[in-house]
């Protein structure tokens, strides 16, 4: 090992919730990189930072109680120690709560990585009347310690000096060994010294450390030994299962338990004598408990939750709301000026309505899925969320769901007027992958923001009287639909035991600003630069569908001639006027007429060109299906145009009557126009809405599920899943108030 | 309104009292929840506080410096005897 190496890879290594994220974001600061690793949910953390002329490169691995294989998570940080063998794993440790982030400790040490500790919260610590004397653990435990407090940056020099040290030392991996006792130790010793014997795994792990794990059966490790060599490996599990016999037999207990067991007891030996020193009783309560004893109140504790809730959903969309209108602005001007720029043609079809409107509507979220992230990350950080989930997982758990899976149903609109996209990364939350998955299917049922002006325009046409109630009913269904339907993907595609309720509460903390920034903006760029390509792609596919093919030339020509002969009729000065522009300035009731007759050829050709093209084709041909719910092709496209985004139901259905471009704001002409339409009654309406209500959910929340879920499979899933539902329950709705003759 | 019973004294955590310090005695249910609970802290002979159990929420427990929330899946499978037993 050459001493003159300028780069170094550390590993930051500890529990969750001992700081260790802090840690990484006061030294890296914004020189990080988030990713996924490959093919999982988890989370790959890398930072850069400088010392001395050297670059160090840090990994925050994920935070884990111990280094077994039972959680993604583990596997994660035990997989990185052992391929990428960080020359220094920094493990981070609570020091208010160092018994039982010494197990971690321990186990790092047994599988011999060098560790260099962080002794982090040592402030907490102090408050609570606890002083260690880190030169002494650091004796003990032949490693430097070194006192931090993460949330200050205190101590990270001296701690990344110390790690720098032990890398430049050329320190090679030793393992610590543990003694577990009269009955695990001896057979230990007989399988370590096969392993050692045929050379099984030793240039991954430590003899003893593969021993140990087959003695736990350990599943990842077996696998890894069978195929290296499967004689042996039977010959270690025979062993491993004749000392678990005995074990369960004479002690009634298990391996994992002694060697559990065993830890613990070198732990407290560690910390006998001089260590710890508790300066004073710290058995008042502490603040958080104090608090705890208000927030998860049997009583005040959920009525509290739903006024944090509500807040954090008034925020997220009132203060939005403004910003998005900026951005709104900013791509409509972006889109009026490229219409003046470029000629008229395909071309300019092509930039203004497919690219410049679909990245506009994907960067619109911007502000909302920033306002929405931040106020997770804050209660997150602070711990909130954690109560919250613990709350509510009764009331979850019934449906096969979990406690955490709230936050993803009210984002996206459990309470009307969401949204689906962070409502669907909001699942983050959730450990459990078959929880989390039922969650992000289920969430996008909700009525989000786009949906809500669809169905109050729905509303306003066909249910005058009783709107208010009609929107609730909406919600209450919505909630209804998600929930029995989780229950039910809970019961077949993804059946499978519920993940055992085991979340530790984190004390209260006042997050960073700078943690809660670094959060936020790391998942809004994961946002943007992924999502957005793929949106792109997207909407400019669904804009060639509704634009092509275009209306044959001879109906064009007859459009034309039509115009021209409007045209014709008006006196030579009015008609430059109005061939510059559909809206002239005047009050000549000739003009004014001749300027409406116009436009309206203009809408019946926008008409006929959308029912011409691919989609309106679609809409044409999915009449089959879509009689038995009552849609015509009308409807047909704009539900399929409603997949670029549910906003879009609204403008299409107006184009389709030949409304010409109705905003969603001012979508009352539609309603009336639909009210006097022979074709729909408020049963169809009904039917309708509960359609759009459960269909698939729009790209964007596709390319979500895609992303959060990583496959395809879920993405189509949803699509196909949501889609044939809706049918279902609209079809239901339809014919059974047909047959009750309403 | 104590619920402890059995005659060794051992009751799940799910139905001591709330508000006392116990001693866990066993952990049943498989090794693979006697592994995760043992790197929580929750091992035999660790001592543990019961801040809140059978309102229907997952038990409170209190180990070491830390709080964990346990469902009932898993605090029936702990269980746990008075200090002094």
């Amino acid at each position: 090992m050459s001493a003159s190496a300028k780069e170094h890879l550390f590993a930051l290594a500890g529990n969750p919730n001992c700081g260790k994220t802090t840690l990484f974001n006061a030294i890296t600061g914004a020189r990080q990189h988030v990713g996924n690793y490959p093919g999982i949910t988890v989370e790959k953390k890398e930072g850069l930072c400088s010392l001395d002329g050297r670059t160090l490169r840090l990994v925050d691995l994920p935070g884990t109680y111990s280094l077994t294989a039972y959680s993604l998570e583990e596997l994660v940080a035990r997989d990185f120690l052992v391929h990428e063998r960080p020359e220094v794993v920094i493990n981070i440790v609570d020091a208010s709560n160092l018994e039982r982030n010494l197990y971690l400790t321990v186990q790092l040490l047994e599988l011999g990585v060098p560790v260099v500790m962080a002794l982090n919260m040592v402030d907490v610590a102090e408050s609570r009347g606890i002083r260690i004397h880190c030169d002494e653990l650091s004796r003990r435990l032949g490693i430097p310690v070194v006192p931090t407090v993460a949330r200050r940056g205190e101590g990270k020099e001296a701690l990344l000096r110390a790690a720098v040290d032990v890398a430049e030392s050329g320190r090679r991996w030793e393992p610590l060994r543990l003694s577990y006792g009269a009955d695990i130790d001896p057979a230990l010793q007989d399988m370590e010294r096969l392993i050692v014997e045929k050379g099984l795994l030793t240039d991954l792990y430590p003899a003893r450390w593969t021993a140990l794990k087959i003695l736990e059966e350990d599943e990842q490790v077996l696998g890894k030994a069978r195929e290296a060599d499967p004689a042996l490996t039977d010959e270690l599990l025979a062993q491993a299962a004749k000392v678990t016999q005995h074990i369960q037999k004479t002690l009634d207990s298990y391996p994992e338990a002694i060697i559990a067991d065993h830890r613990y007891g070198y732990i407290s030996g560690l910390l006998r004598e001089g260590i710890v020193e508790q300066r004073w009783r710290g058995d008042r309560l502490h603040l958080s408990d104090q608090i705890d004893r208000v927030l998860t109140n049997r009583f005040f504790g959920p009525l509290i939750m739903l006024a944090i809730l509500y807040g954090v959903y008034q925020i997220t969309f009132t203060y939005s709301e403004v910003p998005v209108g900026w951005f709104e602005a900013a791509f409509a001007a972006l889109g009026s000026w490229a219409e003046s720029v470029l000629p008229e043609g395909p071309v300019r079809s092509l930039v203004v309505s497919g690219i410049i409107d679909g990245v506009g509507g994907v960067v619109g979220f911007v502000p909302l899925i920033f306002l929405m992230f931040l106020a997770i990350a804050f209660l997150e950080d602070t711990g909130y969320l954690a109560r919250a989930a613990y709350m509510l997982d009764r009331v979850f758990r019934v449906f096969g769901l979990h406690g955490n899976s709230f936050m993803a149903f009210i984002i996206s609109g459990g309470i009307a007027g969401g949204c689906a996209v962070p409502g669907v990364m909001a699942t983050r939350t959730l450990r459990s992958s078959r929880e989390r998955l039922a969650t992000l299917l289920t969430a996008p049922f909700m009525n989000c923001g786009a949906k809500v002006p669809v169905l109050a325009m729905l509303i306003a046409a066909f249910f005058t009287e009783n709107r208010a109630q009609m929107m609730f009913l909406l919600t209450m269904l919505a909630w209804v639909f998600a929930l029995v339907l989780a229950k039910i993907i809970r019961s077949t595609i993804l059946r499978g035991p519920s993940t055992p309720f085991l979340l530790e509460l984190p004390p209260y903390r006042i997050p960073t600003f700078k943690g809660l920034m670094i959060h936020t903006w790391e998942r809004i760029w994961q946002y943007i630069s992924k999502a957005g390509t793929i949106i792109l792609a997207i909407s400019i596919l669904l804009w060639a569908l509704m634009t092509f093919p275009g209306l044959p030339e001879e109906k064009r020509a007859a459009f034309e001639e039509k115009r021209q002969e409007i045209l014709n009729a008006l006196p030579e000065g009015v008609r430059t006027s109005l061939e510059a522009s559909e809206t002239p300035e005047t009050s000549d009731p000739v003009v004014v007429q001749a300027a409406a007759a116009l436009s309206d050829l203009s809408r019946q050709e926008a008409t006929e060109a959308l029912k011409h093209s691919f989609a309106g084709r679609m809409g044409t041909g999915l009449e089959i299906f879509s009689r038995w719910c009552g849609f015509d092709w009308r409807t047909n496209v704009a539900l399929v145009g409603g997949f670029a985004a549910k906003e879009v139901i609204i403008s299409t259905l107006g184009t389709a009557y030949s409304l010409g471009d109705v905003e969603a704001d001012e979508s009352l002409s539609l309603s009336q126009r639909l009210q006097k339409d022979p074709h729909w009654n408020p049963l169809t309406a009904f039917a309708a809405m509960v359609f759009i209500m459960l269909y698939s959910p729009c790209f964007v929340t596709v390319t979500c599920i895609v992303k959060e879920s990583g496959s395809w499979k879920w993405g189509l899933f949803s699509m196909a899943f949501n889609t044939v539902v809706a049918f279902l329950f609209a079809t239901a709705i339809y014919q059974g108030g047909r047959l009750l003759g309403l | 309104m104590s619920r402890e019973s059995g005659c060794d004294g051992l009751v799940p955590l799910s139905h001591a009292r709330p508000g006392t310090r116990l001693k866990v005695r066993r952990i049943e249910g498989g090794r693979k929840l006697c592994a995760r609970m043992a790197a929580l802290g929750i091992y035999p002979g660790a001592e543990v506080e019961l801040v809140c159990a059978g309102c229907d929420c997952p038990c409170l427990v209190k180990v070491h410096g830390s709080t964990l929330s346990l469902g009932a899946g898993v605090s029936n499978k702990i269980l746990v005897s008075g200090l002094s037993a």
